[in-house]
């Protein structure tokens, strides 16, 4: 074999690891199962031809005399040239793609975003945003109907000024709302949730996470009649609400005049993404597949869980660095929680392991217990903490520890290390 | 008292056991027969399920090929769905229902070969709003491997499309060079004049890349 031959398998080995980290197979197998039944022109049945054509005519023509009837579509004009249904727009990475429809909505698609115009309506029109991010002002008027769909999720809007952005690698929906109200659908909204200005959405179909949170203090709550609200969550807190205990939730928090937080319960995860393949104990693969979307955007969006779970996947994937950004994270964004003192000891045994930062893995040691007194994984920290003061150049403090270990575990699993450092 | 773990080094998340995935309602479809004219049978029928049986069967094949001939790039999802709308409306056009899979490789082939030429000719305005070349991201190779991996994409997007084609499928794909002159529609001779030009001009920018030195050094290409 040749060093080009290599090189080659490098190249395939490379390219199959993207395609297995790929997320886009499912929404394409999706929409080619929603495709009109397509009629092959071979598919020949002459006796029939002559019936259909007749009912073609008849029904172009019906079409012809009820079109003469509706008010013309919206036309739309990108950077002052018109533009049809099925215009596809992408945006460079340092331009911004203004659509300006006869109605007076605009609609801005940001830099190195990707969409298409569906349909022109006289009444509004359908967006696809296939990637990037939109700056939406919906013009109101009476029973105006627009859609941008994003994937599995889409956005009724009847008159309202938000951004809306998709982020399909990451699997990632966001809305910040700022005026009027739109009505979310697909997947973990299920058939309509509304939204209201003021409010923040993120959500993730494959997680099947939502979180809402208040951005403007005076934001009234969703109130229509035929959506239930969503659960509002402080930002500080957002986090994951249940789909179909999202309203109950809320009304619960509201009733109690606090915020419903960690409410960490989801849908079943899909068979895609790196929370099951870590599940499965493959964290190679799940640390592929979490860094080929941008370990810390899944980072940022991550439950305490599967931020434990990314950790401990970068671990074994001998990425210590990233296995302590993960870990942080957590501590960052879910601090004085039980997972966040387990990310404590994570982050000793990773210092302890990994990064041989002996003082450092200590310090998360003592982290851990002061924050978990009588926690289940208090003999291991106490012992390893005995260990890496000892391997810190401490020995009156790895003294101590010793002591302190031995009367409490005299025949625990570090205990003959205690003993040597407590003759010492 | 708490009961206490040994610290065997398992995984934190994994000893935290907690929230545990639960089992999800799902949709079971019957299956289709698994022989191809069976499939095209279903599919001319209106099917959906045998839409996306296609996929299911056929479309990793697709989704290589197109990653073969073009490598990572953006437009990779659009040409995928693509390939198999086109499929699916001329559907009269399959000649042999037993070659349903080799017919749809050439239809991703020349949805390949129709972006390689578009790019080339307006390669010079890629400075033009609303053109971007897509990024080449390396994620499982070392730093050395992954700049070569560049140099080498950067050599493919500089060869003519018809040589480019023949030489990924042959040396990416490792396809057979009958199997290639059947899905690019040309004759075996063809097929190895392409991939002669194709090495040639390969070898002859390769040997201006410092990231492709080391690759070089075995030898040219194997017989």
């Amino acid at each position: 074999m040749t060093g080009l031959d290599t090189l080659f398998q490098h190249i395939a080995a490379e390219e199959d690891a993207l395609r297995a980290g790929a997320s886009y197979k499912a929404r394409v197998r999706e929409r080619l199962a929603l495709l009109d039944a397509p009629v092959p022109a071979g598919n020949h049945r002459p006796r029939w031809f002559a019936v259909a054509a007749l009912v073609s005519a008849a029904a172009a023509l019906a079409l012809f005399a009820w079109r003469s009837l509706q008010p013309p579509a919206l036309t739309v004009a990108i950077n002052g040239a018109a533009a049809t249904t099925g215009a596809w727009i992408s945006a460079a990475p340092n331009e911004v793609v203004p659509l300006r429809f006869s109605d007076g909505t605009q609609i801005d698609i940001d830099p190195g975003s990707r969409g298409r115009i569906v349909e022109l309506a006289p009444l509004g029109a359908q967006l696809l945003l296939e990637s990037g991010r939109a700056r939406v002002h919906v013009k109101s008027r009476p029973h105006a109907n627009w859609q941008l769909s994003m994937g599995p999720f889409a956005v009724h809007v009847t008159g309202t000024q938000f951004e809306v952005a998709w982020h399909p690698e990451q699997d990632t929906f966001e809305l910040d709302l700022h005026e009027g109200s739109v009505e979310l659908t697909g997947c973990v909204f299920g058939q309509g949730q509304r939204v209201t200005a003021g409010q923040s959405v993120r959500a993730s179909c494959k997680r099947g996470q939502v979180s809402v949170a208040e951005r403007a203090p005076t934001a009234a709550l969703g109130s229509a009649a035929s959506a239930p609200d969503l659960a509002v969550v402080a930002p500080a807190e957002a986090a994951a609400v249940a789909p179909g205990l999202a309203s109950a939730d809320a009304s619960a928090a509201r009733r109690e005049g606090h915020l419903a937080s960690r409410a960490l319960v989801g849908m079943p995860n899909e068979a895609t993404g790196y929370a099951p393949l870590a599940r499965a104990g493959k964290y190679k693969e799940a640390f592929a597949v979490a860094d080929a979307g941008g370990f810390e955007n899944e980072c940022a969006r991550a439950s305490a869980n599967d931020l434990l779970l990314l950790g401990d996947a970068a671990r074994y994937a001998h990425q210590p660095r990233k296995s302590e950004y993960a870990l942080r994270t957590l501590r960052r964004r879910f601090s004085h929680t039980n997972d966040s003192a387990l990310a404590a000891f994570a982050l000793g045994r990773l210092s302890f392991d990994a990064l041989s930062a002996y003082s450092e893995a200590a310090t998360w040691f003592q982290t851990y217990l002061k924050e978990q007194p009588g926690g289940s994984l208090t003999r291991e920290a106490r012992g390893r903490l005995v260990e890496a003061l000892g391997r810190a150049g401490n020995p009156t403090a790895a003294r101590d520890a010793a002591l302190r270990y031995l009367k409490d575990y005299p025949t625990g699993p570090h205990a003959e290390l205690a003993r040597r450092l407590a003759q010492q | 008292m708490a009961s206490q773990r040994v610290d065997t080094g398992e995984p934190v998340a994994a000893a935290a056991a907690k929230n545990p995935a639960s089992a999800g309602a799902r949709v079971v479809h019957l299956p289709l027969p698994d022989s191809e004219v069976a499939l095209v049978a279903a599919l001319g029928a209106g099917r959906a399920d045998a839409r996306e049986a296609l996929f299911d069967r056929y479309g990793s094949d697709v989704e290589r090929v197109l990653y073969r001939t073009l490598g990572p790039d953006s437009e990779i999802p659009d040409l995928l769905q693509d390939v198999f709308v086109v499929a699916l409306t001329s559907l009269d056009q399959l000649r042999n229902a037993e070659a349903l899979r080799s017919w749809l490789i050439g239809i991703a082939i020349r949805k390949a070969r129709k972006l390689i030429s578009k790019r080339s000719r307006w390669r010079f305005v890629q400075h033009l709003p609303g053109f971007s070349l897509p990024e080449r991201p390396a994620n499982t190779a070392s730093a050395e491997v992954s700049d070569a991996l560049r140099a080498c994409y950067a050599i493919l997007e500089r060869m003519p499309a018809d040589e480019r084609l023949v030489f990924a499928l042959r040396h990416l794909d490792g396809m057979e060079l009958t199997t290639i002159a059947t899905a690019c529609e040309i004759s075996l001779a063809t097929v190895k004049r392409r991939l002669a030009r194709g090495q040639q001009r390969f070898l002859a920018l390769a040997e201006r890349s410092e990231a492709l030195v080391d690759f070089l050094q075995g030898g040219g290409f194997a017989p």
